[in-house]
C-alpha cells in the first residue's frame, strides 16, 4: 500500500506551488485571531472565569485559530461534489484503490502543509504577541500530537461525508453551511465548551465538533490529560464506519444509475 | 439624463434576476432562514461570553448589540446588492468581463444588474432584530430615545457604502493580479468582524487601521459611541456619512483606474 504516502506526498507538493497565495490568507487569519483575543482580553479584563485565566483565555483562542487550517478549512466536501456532478467520480470510484482511503491520504497531505506553513507560522506570531503556554508535562506533547491528528482526521471525515451527500442531493451548499455553523457554534473554537449555556454545553461536549478544537486546546493547556482524548477516539470510529458505510452506499448508487 | 437612464435600466435588469430567482420560491426561504440562522449563532457566541463578563471595555451586551447589528445590516446589504461583485475576479480569469465591456453603459452598473442576491437579507434580518432588541431594552433604561435609534438605524444603512467601497478597490485589484478573492477577507471581513466590538479593546495600530485606510469604525462605533454618550461630538455624526462618501469616490476612482488598466485574457 505504497499508493497513499505517494498521494499524501503529492498533495504536499501541489500546496508547495502556491505558498505566495497562502500569504494573504494567513494574514487574514492572523487579523481574526487578533480580534478574538482583543475580544477575550477585553472581557476578562477583571479576571477570568472557569479553568481559565484571562492569559489563558487569549492562549486558547490563539491556539484554535492556528488549528483552524487544519480542522475544518478544507476544501468544501473535499471537492467531492464537484466530482459527483461533473462524472469524474465514476473515474475516481473505479480506480482500484479504496476511495476513503484515497481522500483521506490525499487530505493528509494538505493538512501536513497546512501544518507547516499555516498552523505553525500562525502559532509563531501569536506567541510573538501574546506569548504562549509551554507544556510541562512530557506526556502532553504526545496526548496533543495524537489530538491533533484525531483532530484533522474528524475533520476531513466530516467533510466526507457533507461532501457524499452530493450522490443523493444537488443543495450541498447548504451542508456546508451547516458544517461550518456547527463547527463555529460547538467547537469550543471561541468559547470552551463547558462555559456555553445550559443545554448547548453537554451537547457541544459531546458533538463531533468538540474533537477539532476543544480537545485540543485543553491538552495543550494542560487543563486535561489522556482522559481528553476519549471522545476524539469515539468520534474517529465512528466516523470512519460512516464514511464507509456512505461510501458502500454512493458506489452502489453509481453502479446502478451511472451517477 | 444618461444617469437617470442607466438607473431606469438597472432596476429593469436586477427585477429580471428576481423574477427568475423567485422560480425557486422555497430555496429562496429556506436560504433566507438559513442565513439568519448562521448569523444567529454568530451572536450566540458573543452572547455567551457576555452572560459571563457583564462588560466588554465598558459596553454591556445591549450596547455591543447595536454595534454588531449595524455591522451586519450593513454587511448584509453590501452581500445583498453586490454578489457578483464579491467573487470578481472570475470574471478576469474566466475572460468574461469582455462582455460586460460591450454594453453601451457604465461596467460596473451592468455587473451589478446581473445579480441580487436576496437570500443574504436574512443576515439583515437577524441584524435588524438584533439591533431593535438592544435598542428597545437601552431606550427602556432610558439610555437612548428613538432619534439616536432612528439615526443609528439610518447611519447603518448609509454605512452599506463602506463595506461596497472596500470590496469594489479589492475587485479592481484583480485588474492588475487577476486574483483578488483571498485579499477580500482581508480588506473586508475581518475590519467587519473588528467593528462589531468596540474599537477601544483593539491595539493602537489597529484601532488607528480601523479608523482610516479601512473605515469600518464609522459605520456604527463612532456615531454609537457618541450617541451612547460614550464620547465623542455631533461631529461624530456627520463623519459617518462623510466617511461613507468618500470611501466610495475614492474606491470608484480606483475601479476606473483599473478598468483602463484591463486587459483580455484572449481566451
Amino acid at each position: 500500500m505504497r499508493v497513499f504516502p505517494l498521494l499524501a506526498q503529492k498533495a504536499f507538493r501541489r500546496n508547495l506551488q502556491y505558498r505566495a497565495s497562502h500569504v494573504v490568507t494567513n494574514a487574514a487569519s492572523l487579523v481574526f485571531g487578533f480580534i478574538y483575543i482583543a475580544v477575550w482580553q477585553a472581557a476578562t479584563a477583571r479576571g477570568g472565569t472557569g479553568d481559565y485565566s484571562p492569559v489563558q483565555f487569549a492562549w486558547y483562542t490563539a491556539f484554535n485559530q492556528a488549528m483552524l487550517w487544519i480542522t475544518i478549512f478544507f476544501q468544501n466536501g473535499l471537492g467531492i461534489p464537484e466530482a459527483v456532478y461533473t462524472g469524474a467520480i465514476a473515474l475516481d470510484m473505479m480506480r482500484p484503490v479504496d476511495y476513503h482511503g484515497m481522500m483521506v491520504a490525499r487530505e493528509f497531505g494538505n493538512v501536513w502543509y497546512s501544518f507547516w506553513f499555516r498552523t505553525v507560522p500562525l502559532f509563531a506570531v501569536f506567541t510573538l504577541a501574546i506569548g504562549a503556554h509551554v507544556p510541562q508535562r512530557p506526556e502532553t506533547y504526545l496526548l496533543l500530537a495524537a489530538a491533533i491528528v484525531l483532530a484533522a482526521y474528524i475533520g476531513l471525515c466530516l467533510h466526507y461525508v457533507v461532501g457524499i451527500a452530493a450522490f443523493w442531493t444537488i443543495q450541498s451548499r447548504w451542508a456546508y453551511q451547516l458544517l461550518h455553523t456547527a463547527h463555529f457554534g460547538l467547537s469550543g473554537f471561541m468559547v470552551p465548551v463547558e462555559l456555553l449555556p445550559g443545554i448547548l454545553a453537554p451537547i457541544a461536549a459531546a458533538s463531533p465538533f468538540a474533537p477539532l478544537q476543544y480537545y485540543p486546546a485543553r491538552i495543550y493547556l494542560e487543563l486535561s490529560g489522556a482522559e481528553a482524548l476519549r471522545m476524539p477516539i469515539l468520534w474517529a470510529v465512528l466516523l470512519t464506519v460512516i464514511c464507509r458505510v456512505l461510501t458502500r452506499l454512493a458506489r452502489k448508487k453509481l453502479e446502478i444509475q451511472g451517477g | 439624463m444618461n444617469t437617470v437612464a442607466a438607473f431606469r435600466l438597472y432596476f429593469k435588469l436586477v427585477s429580471a434576476s428576481l423574477r427568475a430567482q423567485m422560480q425557486y420560491k422555497v430555496d429562496f426561504l429556506v436560504s433566507l432562514s438559513f442565513q439568519a440562522a448562521l448569523q444567529a449563532v454568530d451572536f450566540a457566541l458573543l452572547a455567551a461570553i457576555m452572560l459571563r463578563f457583564p462588560e466588554i471595555a465598558g459596553w454591556n451586551i445591549y450596547e455591543v448589540g447595536l454595534l454588531y447589528g449595524t455591522a451586519s445590516i450593513a454587511l448584509s446589504l453590501y452581500r445583498t446588492i453586490a454578489p457578483e461583485l464579491h467573487d470578481f475576479d472570475r470574471y478576469i480569469v474566466q475572460g468574461t468581463f469582455d462582455s460586460l465591456l460591450i454594453r453601451p453603459w457604465p461596467t460596473l452598473m451592468v455587473l451589478l444588474s446581473r445579480n441580487l442576491d436576496l437570500r443574504r437579507l436574512g443576515g439583515a434580518l437577524q441584524g435588524a432584530l438584533i439591533f431593535g432588541i438592544s435598542a428597545r431594552r437601552l431606550a427602556a433604561e432610558c439610555a437612548i430615545g428613538s432619534m439616536e435609534i432612528w439615526i443609528m438605524a439610518a447611519l447603518a444603512l448609509v454605512g452599506t457604502l463602506i463595506p461596497f467601497s472596500l470590496a469594489l478597490i479589492t475587485a479592481s485589484c484583480a485588474f492588475w493580479f487577476g486574483r483578488s478573492a483571498d485579499l477580500q477577507t482581508f480588506t473586508m471581513f475581518a475590519p467587519i468582524t473588528a467593528s462589531q466590538y468596540p474599537l477601544t479593546i483593539y491595539p493602537g495600530w489597529l484601532r488607528t487601521l480601523l479608523l482610516s485606510i479601512l473605515p469600518v469604525g464609522f459605520i456604527n462605533y463612532i456615531p454609537i459611541r457618541f450617541l451612547l454618550g460614550k464620547g465623542g461630538s455631533w461631529w461624530s455624526l456627520a463623519a459617518s456619512p462623510v466617511a461613507a462618501a468618500a470611501a466610495f469616490l475614492v474606491a470608484y476612482s480606483f475601479w476606473s483606474l483599473g478598468h483602463r488598466h484591463y486587459h483580455s485574457a484572449g481566451s
